[in-house]
């Protein structure tokens, strides 16, 4: 079933009767003939295909870096979509010429992912500093060059580029085409793309849906198959706010985005160390794109979103679209792969309660590489406390077939001072409530044993003053 | 002078095989390949997806109009399995439909019925079973082992693992075959070896060479993984070709390339060393057992140069290094980036890792003292000529000052408890040329048009290395002209014949100089010419330089434009075909002596890193490096692919962990499971000193191979590592298995001992 989409492509516009599942990839590679967006790996894991999406945001355009190997072509419906032919400028930009001069590229092939995911850097960032810059690059692998040289390219571009990032959209863009960045026609986007209105559907129910919130997984998995099946895009369905705050409770939206909870106020306040522990989380492309509600439905017993959240004492809210019930997530996770949840159910929101008094929250993942990577053991310790613990949430990924909430451990702690021999207890409960398996992440033994770390490297973290590293590593 | 290719690469101009707008009516091909280790076929149905709408043709082994054998070295490979499947991703059927899609849909509904027989993944089962590629061991040796032993004041013995590597190219295997007339077939292809792909197929289909017409565009990355294994699909795609009379693309994706084609052969190996009491190595034995795959592919080269460069950089006077190449029910590993030389590498600097500890010294006495002088024999007979190595090793310690490295770490790991650093050197020394004396020759066909542009064609693929440039840099030098005047053309067996693989860090070197040889002759005609337009005489002297025609030392006011549109007119041929057979080399199999290399590649390199002792987790620190580059004709190129080079070397040793279940299935087969070093696992500090040298080589200007040796220095991180995990448990006794991934060291901290 095709669907009416209305968005512009680098400076051009189209209307064009799709079927919604298609990925942008595929489109531009395929329909447009547009092949400077590459195909590395159809997983999000190299960035070869990286492009860029515009969306308005009050009167001007908030741009992010998405993977279009996994982004379904309904969702740039009423967008601006960028590839890397949209971005090149007569000659070379500074930074492709950096590129060039410092040998940051050899094969050519991920190269105008790299391109692309700087000028997403370029358009959104707060400062033009380099660790800025480098953490908009996480999400692209190069093979060739040990990706050093790229970084020297950063460097030397960065060099040029004194002043820091203009306040307002089109004071950027303006600076960005004079010194060659960015084409001139994207001054004129903002007007243009006001003219595309996006209509929001109403969700009544539907047969044999399969829901499909940012897709970051769900295309990885059935990328074939989804052409071919009625999907429901949630984007469509889930309007309003993604975060907020009523009565006692914080409240996500299962639409909202990694990258949304990690630029949120809100969250920022509540919870300071979310914005830094949220770049473990997939890469920026993927973060741009994966929801609360799709990391949790993905039901990955290594989720990096369920295990936070289980240890924050979440609720769910699920709808089928004419009643609504909520439980607690805890109970949502069944078995392996398998949630309580009917077919004709979508996740529509998240309630957290709000801390109380004092409270630390810490988060540990473990992976073979530090970034871009899924966890070989993640855990999430959240506590409040005055003289000894008054509310604990401790949840673990990769110990068990689901995202765990170790109920007695984090019973444990309650009334428990904050001390060593707490620690020391606490891990011995823990390791007798989790069951591990061997697989591509590490033997079971190893996650048991490291999960026992990581429960004394929460402690220490957030305790330092009372635990000490010779508590740790005995 | 950069790399004029990396323009087109940073606009997204540059094409890649899937980016060529293939022939309108093209089909598309989708391997059906065996879901089992080790088996006998009872049956196969294909009818189910014969009848899928869209597919035009299901081939299988029977569909094959010659031989259904793909195997280079060994005729052991067949290119669809028949009666018996090897490994899981053995292709056992092609569907060929409207569009990709369709063909993979397809392909899900073949059946097939395989009975089960025993599976083997690992060497050393595979040796002790007799399951072997080639049933004698080859034996590298020199003196007398022997009789060393006796006089050694230390014998140690030991055995050291390495693993898989998965190329991770970032463009996967694609391949386009399209139907000429009269039954001809040109193939475009990423592979690294367009000659091997035309024979093969010619075989495949029984027809004669000249039939087929392969082509290479630029790939996306080869790094070994396109020498041998691009052959098979292309093969494929030829048959599919010829069978529907359309053009048939294949395109395999990332977890097909992943699942089907083989990796860096892992090793197990074990040695006995002997020293004397200041630590001079006078014994070494060692047996590798290389995990080869179901298949030869190129594994007996491989091996080869494992036990060629078994002894590293170091002098040893007795040396025995055994080697067996062991069939194992996995795909059939293949050339990587250092062709086996790392593996035999990595054993030696184990048993001196393993040898110090106990003697109670630092593994760099060690390394130092059996560095190889000028005139040191190798194992296979081969003399040092202007040997580099301690050049390299005492520059790098007065540049980077070991002492100091050493004191700053031991101060650190004395002062934090969280986190201990470790630190280690490597020095390299790496022979160039193929090992297989015969593969070492190039063609070069220059055409030089009238209006002064140049089209260089050779047997050299671009891969990311640089050649294209480096074969620009070449002509136009010796044409006295801009490299703006000159391209480099895709290699094409019809225009360049019998192409060696781009391989073995040899391309720019054999057809740089084959291209110097084409230019050279052109350009003698040219100058004569210019004598009798000018009435010179014969031995008047007369060049071109930056464009203009330099007669008798006076600056004409011809340009080479001018020049080159003179001679067209009066018929000068402008075209020439140079041929060069690397000089002086041979080798003696039956002996395995003589002298297989052009020259060979030095250099030393230091490691830092830092470990997180409480989860296992590590960062490296710095990269730092003396490297003999020769008198290199690009440092932009040649200084990306040292660091590349490193950076693979790296991987290799830490995060990059190939593993397959015990039935033979790879279950690290998406980039998800199998990770490689991104931007955030980048070292601080990479640092590159260049030993520029002007020595005599077989390099083209005297410049050096650059593209494996520096790969090597990655085995420092694996050392260094071992370093910090010892800092941060003085009892752990840790097993030499490399990727020392982070489960590794944490569980070389923590883990119960065995």
């Amino acid at each position: 079933m095709n669907v009416h989409l209305k968005f512009i492509y680098n400076n051009e516009y189209v209307e064009t009767d799709n079927n919604p599942s298609v990925t942008v990839l595929d489109f531009l590679r395929l329909q447009k003939h547009l092949t400077g967006t590459k195909e590395g790996c159809r997983e999000g894991d190299c960035g070869a295909c990286t492009i860029l999406v515009g969306e308005m945001t009050g009167n001007f355009i908030r741009y992010k870096s998405v993977n279009s190997c996994l982004l379904p072509v309904s969702e740039i419906h009423g967008r601006h979509v960028v590839s890397i032919e949209g971005l090149n400028v007569k000659g070379m930009s500074p930074f492709q010429e950096a590129l060039v001069n410092e040998g940051g590229t050899q094969c050519g092939f991920c190269t105008p992912g790299f391109v692309v995911s700087f000028a997403s850097f370029l358009l959104s960032t707060d400062s033009f500093d380099t660790e800025t810059a480098l953490s908009f690059l996480g999400g692209n692998l190069c093979r060739c060059t040990g990706h050093n040289r790229i970084i020297s390219a950063v460097e030397k571009t960065l060099s040029n580029l004194k002043g820091g990032a203009a306040a307002s959209f089109s004071e950027r863009v303006g600076l960005l085409v004079k010194k060659n960045y960015l084409p001139a026609y994207f001054a004129g986007i903002p007007e243009r793309l006001m003219s595309i209105q996006r209509e929001h559907k109403i969700f009544e129910g539907a047969e044999n849906a399969v829901f499909v919130s940012g897709g970051t997984d769900l295309f990885v998995q059935q990328g074939d198959s989804l052409t071919e099946k009625n999907v429901v895009f949630l984007s469509g369905v889930l309007k309003g706010e993604k975060i907020w705050i009523e009565g006692d409770e914080l409240f996500l939206s299962a639409a909202a985005t990694v990258s949304d909870l990690g630029n949120s106020e809100i969250i920022n306040k509540i919870f300071p160390a979310f914005k830094d522990l949220s770049k473990l989380f997939g890469s920026l492309q993927i973060r741009n794109r994966a929801t609360l509600g799709g990391n949790i439905n993905n039901a990955s017993p290594i989720g990096d979103m369920s295990v936070f959240l289980l240890s924050l004492n979440t609720k769910v809210f699920l709808s089928n679209g004419k009643t609504i019930r909520s439980l607690y997530l805890k109970d949502y996770f069944k078995d392996y792969k398998t949630l309580d949840r009917n077919e004709d159910e979508y996740t529509q929101k998240f309630s957290v309660p709000l801390p109380r008094g004092v409270y630390k929250l810490s988060f540990e993942k473990v992976s073979k590489r530090t970034y871009l990577d899924i966890a070989s053991v993640n855990t999430s310790l959240y506590i409040e406390y005055d003289s000894v613990i008054t509310k604990a949430g401790l949840s673990a990924g990769g110990v068990a077939p689901v995202p765990l909430f170790l109920k007695e451990s984090s019973g444990f702690l309650i009334g428990k001072e904050i001390s060593s021999s707490t620690l020391g207890g606490l891990v011995e409960v823990a390791l007798g409530e989790i069951k591990p398996i061997s697989d591509v992440r590490g033997s079971a033994e190893y996650k048991a044993l490291l999960l026992g770390r990581l429960l004394r490297a929460h402690f220490l973290k957030l305790f330092p003053e009372v635990i000490k590293p010779e508590d740790v590593l005995c | 002078m950069l790399n004029y290719d990396s323009i087109r690469h940073v606009k997204g101009e540059s094409i890649f095989l899937d980016d060529f707008g293939a022939p309108a009516g093209t089909l598309h091909g989708a391997v059906f390949s065996s879901p089992e280790a080790h088996g006998k076929i009872i049956s196969l149905d294909t009818s189910e997806a014969e009848k899928h709408p869209g597919v035009k043709a299901v081939i299988t082994a029977k569909n094959i109009p010659g031989e259904n054998q793909i195997g280079g070295i060994i005729q052991d490979e067949k290119l669809f399995a028949d009666t018996e499947v090897e490994f899981i991703g053995e292709p056992v059927a092609l569907v060929i439909a409207d569009n990709l899609l369709t063909a993979r849909k397809a392909a899900k509904k073949i059946k097939i019925e395989i009975e089960p027989l025993e599976v083997i993944t690992d060497p050393k089962t595979a040796f002790e079973k007799g399951s072997l590629i080639i049933k004698q061991p080859r034996v590298y040796s020199c003196g007398s082992t022997g009789e060393a032993w006796k006089n050694c004041d230390f014998i140690f013995e030991g055995t050291a693992e390495t693993g898989g590597q998965e190329h991770l190219y970032l463009e996967t295997q694609s391949t386009l075959a399209m139907p000429l007339e009269g039954g001809s077939i040109k193939i475009i292809s990423s592979t690294q070896n367009p000659t091997a792909i035309q024979r093969t197929a010619a075989r495949v289909l029984a027809v004669s060479d000249n039939a087929i017409e392969s082509e290479a565009m630029r790939l996306g990355g080869g790094f070994g993984g396109k020498e041998d294994q691009a052959t098979a699909w292309a093969v494929m795609a030829a048959l599919g070709c010829r069978i529907t009379g359309k053009p048939v693309k294949i395109v395999l994706n990332r977890q097909e390339d992943m699942r089907l084609t083989g990796k860096r052969h892992p090793y197990v190996s074990d040695y006995k060393i002997g020293l004397l009491k200041e630590g001079k190595i006078i014994s070494y034995e060692v047996v590798f057992y290389q995990n080869a795959g179901a298949a030869a592919d190129l594994s007996p080269a491989i091996l080869d140069r494992t036990l060629a460069h078994c002894t590293g950089s170091y002098f040893i006077p007795n040396v025995k290094a055994e080697g067996y190449s062991c069939k194992t029910n996995l795909p059939p590993n293949t050339a990587f980036r250092g062709f086996g030389g790392p593996q035999g590498m990595f054993v030696l600097e184990a048993a001196i890792f393993n040898a110090a500890e106990k003697m109670k010294i630092e593994p760099r006495v060690i390394q130092e003292i059996n560095l190889l002088n000028e005139g040191d024999a190798f194992p296979y007979g081969q003399k040092t000529e202007f040997c580099k190595a301690r050049e390299c090793w005492n520059e790098a310690k007065l540049k980077f000052g070991f002492d100091s490295v050493k004191r700053k770490t031991d101060e650190f790991n004395e002062a934090n408890i969280l986190f201990k650093k470790g630190f280690a050197v490597m020095p390299v020394c790496f022979g160039i040329s193929f090992t297989n004396t015969m593969l070492n020759q190039a063609s070069s066909l220059v055409h030089v048009y009238a209006d002064g542009s140049v089209s260089v064609s050779t047997g050299a693929v671009e891969m990311g290395q640089g050649v294209n440039m480096k074969l620009r840099q070449v002509a136009a030098a010796t044409f006295g002209i801009s490299v703006d005047k000159v391209k480099s053309e895709f290699t094409n067996t019809t225009r360049n014949a019998n192409t060696s693989a781009t391989a073995a860090s040899s391309g720019a070197d054999m057809n740089g100089n084959a291209t110097k040889l084409a230019c050279g002759e052109i350009l003698s005609r040219l100058k004569n010419h210019f004598r009798r337009a000018a009435k010179l005489s014969e031995s008047d002297p007369v060049e071109i330089e930056n464009g203009y025609v330099i007669s008798c030392g006076k600056k004409t006011n011809v340009t080479w434009e001018r020049l080159t549109a003179s001679a067209y007119r009066n018929r000068i041929d402008l075209s020439a075909h140079g041929f060069y057979a690397t000089p002086k080399i041979y080798f003696d199999p039956r002996t395995n002596k003589g002298s297989p290399f052009a020259y060979h590649v030095y250099g030393t390199a230091v490691i830092t890193i830092t470990l997180d002792c409480l989860r296992g987790t590590y960062e490296i620190d710095s990269v730092k490096a003396v490297h003999d580059f020769g008198k290199s004709i690009n440092p932009v190129i040649d200084r990306s692919q040292a660091e590349g080079a490193v950076m693979q070397g790296i991987g290799w040793l830490t995060l990059e962990e190939v593993v397959h279940n015990e039935k033979g299935r790879l279950i690290s087969d998406t980039l998800s499971a199998y990770k490689v070093p991104d931007i955030g696992f980048t070292p601080k500090k990479i640092e590159f000193l260049f030993l520029e040298n002007n020595d005599r080589n077989a390099g083209v200007f005297n410049s050096k191979a650059i593209g494996e040796p520096p790969f090597m220095y990655g085995i420092a991180a694996y050392f260094a590592l071992v370093n910090a995990v010892k800092a941060a448990n003085r009892n752990s006794d840790v097993k030499i298995s490399a990727p020392m991934t982070p489960e590794k060291a944490f569980m070389n901290i923590y883990g119960e001992k065995k």
